[in-house]
């Protein structure tokens, strides 16, 4: 009896097992079920007796059935015999049928014609992985005869039956992919809450040391000229007093943008004053006054001559208002000349000039 | 024009003057004013704020180049 044949291609096929086989027949023998979600009860396997890849199995004729009790016919030959084509039959039974895709068993049984071997093989199919890549199957489908054996001209029995092992090939692979992604998010989480932990921890211990400090320092940065300074005592005997003022007296750098934030907001506050409380209209030329003008210091940018004349002119009085605001202001923000014009504590004043004195003994600059 | 309202808003300003000149001086850095005298007059321009520059960092050594930390102000004259 013949095999079933395919009648029509089939489409997309899983490796399910193979079947080991002995000489003279292929060395394996790979069955190929087309989906693997239909329950165990209706599984089907293909095979196909080239041997060749899935793929290059393109004839309908070329493709069986492994259905229990049915023969399939692979047809090999052999140079021992090399006119006589040997036909193995195999018997495909099914033997448990587990549910849920446990496991079917199949058994092949081959008789071969007298005058070679029989080979039995057995393999188990398990649940083919769904993560197994199909092979997509394209080719014609043709209605073809069995393919016709001959029967073989000699009788040299020479039969041993041999019984291999087949090897398994069911494609799977071990980690659920519902495990890993949970095993994944518990991994984060724990990471997550171990960062937190340790920023939690640094946070406590820089704190107390250094949360003192910071409301001093700001207090006194920021303090009114007329307080002064607040004077630290600090024991000489205790250590070395520069390291133990650094720890408790001296403020804290403050942020770039908070300085550049302030100079850029006295800018504007000159720029508003001087829109806003004066005008550009003619004035009377007793009204500006060169003792004034030299009174507002030395090295001024711009000659008193020019100031006064920019001060007059109704188009560039605002720029000379402007200008006069802003020097005023900055250089007291600083020290001017030897004078002791500043905006400047006195002691902080007087503790700059010498320093300066003892650098240049000319212009008072902060530390330059 | 109310001039106790200008002088209000001259007080309030040399008193933020006064704040960010201690400020300043509190800071370990070194500052200096940037008037841009390379700009003078004769260029038709007026540098009306100066740029506020960092002349020596927390150690006390000087800056190659100083460092500005705000823009100067500058005005042409000749509009």
């Amino acid at each position: 009896m013949g095999a079933p044949q395919a009648t029509a291609m089939p489409v997309s096929l899983w490796p399910a097992a193979t079947a080991t086989l002995i000489d003279p027949f292929p060395p394996q023998l790979t069955f190929y079920e087309e989906s693997s979600s239909i329950s165990n009860a209706r599984r089907q396997l293909w095979f196909n007796t080239k041997g060749l890849l899935p793929e290059k199995v393109t004839m309908a004729t070329d493709w069986f059935l492994a259905l229990p009790s049915q023969e399939a016919v692979i047809t090999s030959s052999k140079e021992d015999t090399p006119s006589v084509p040997v036909k193995a039959s195999f018997t495909f039974n099914p033997l448990t049928n587990a549910e849920g895709g446990g496991s079917l068993t199949f058994s092949a049984q081959s008789q071969i014609t007298p005058g070679v071997v029989s080979v039995q093989a057995k393999a188990t199919v398990t649940t083919v992985s769904t993560s197994t890549k199909p092979i997509t199957m394209t080719g014609t489908t043709d209605n073809g005869s069995v393919e016709s054996t001959l029967a073989p001209t000699g009788s040299s029995s020479a039969s041993s039956s041999n019984t291999s092992i087949p090897t398994l090939a069911p494609k799977r692979d071990g980690i659920k992919p519902g495990a890993a992604a949970g095993i994944g998010i518990g991994c984060l989480l724990a990471g997550a809450l171990i960062a937190g932990l340790l920023v939690w921890f640094c946070m406590k211990r820089k704190r107390p040391s250094s949360g003192m400090r910071d409301s001093e320092a700001s207090t006194v940065a920021l303090m009114h000229r007329e307080k002064g300074p607040v004077a630290k005592a600090v024991t000489v005997s205790s250590g070395s007093p520069i390291a133990s003022a650094l720890e408790n007296g001296l403020p804290q750098p403050l942020e770039d943008k908070l300085i550049s934030g302030e100079i850029s907001k006295i800018s504007n506050l000159i720029k508003n004053h001087v829109q806003s409380y004066y005008h550009s209209r003619a004035v009377s030329p007793g009204m500006i006054d060169y003792d004034d003008l030299q009174a507002l210091g030395e090295n001024l940018p711009v000659s008193v001559g020019t100031l006064s004349t920019l001060l007059n002119n109704s188009a560039t009085r605002e720029i000379a208002l402007r200008f006069v605001l802003a020097w005023v202001l900055t250089s007291r923000i600083q020290l001017i000349d030897s004078s002791n014009i500043t905006f400047l504590p006195p002691e902080v004043a007087k503790c700059v000039q010498s320093m300066n004195q003892a650098e240049h003994g000319s212009r008072g600059k902060l530390f330059t | 024009m109310d001039d106790g309202a200008r002088s209000r808003n001259l007080e309030e300003m040399l008193k933020r003057s006064a704040q960010f000149a201690f400020t300043l001086f509190s800071q370990p850095t070194a500052w200096n004013f940037d008037w841009q005298n390379e700009q003078t007059i004769k260029s038709g321009s007026l540098c009306i704020f100066p740029a506020l520059v960092q002349v020596a960092d927390e150690n006390g050594e000087p800056l190659h180049t100083p460092r500005p930390f705000s823009e100067a102000v500058n005005r042409r004259l000749d509009e």
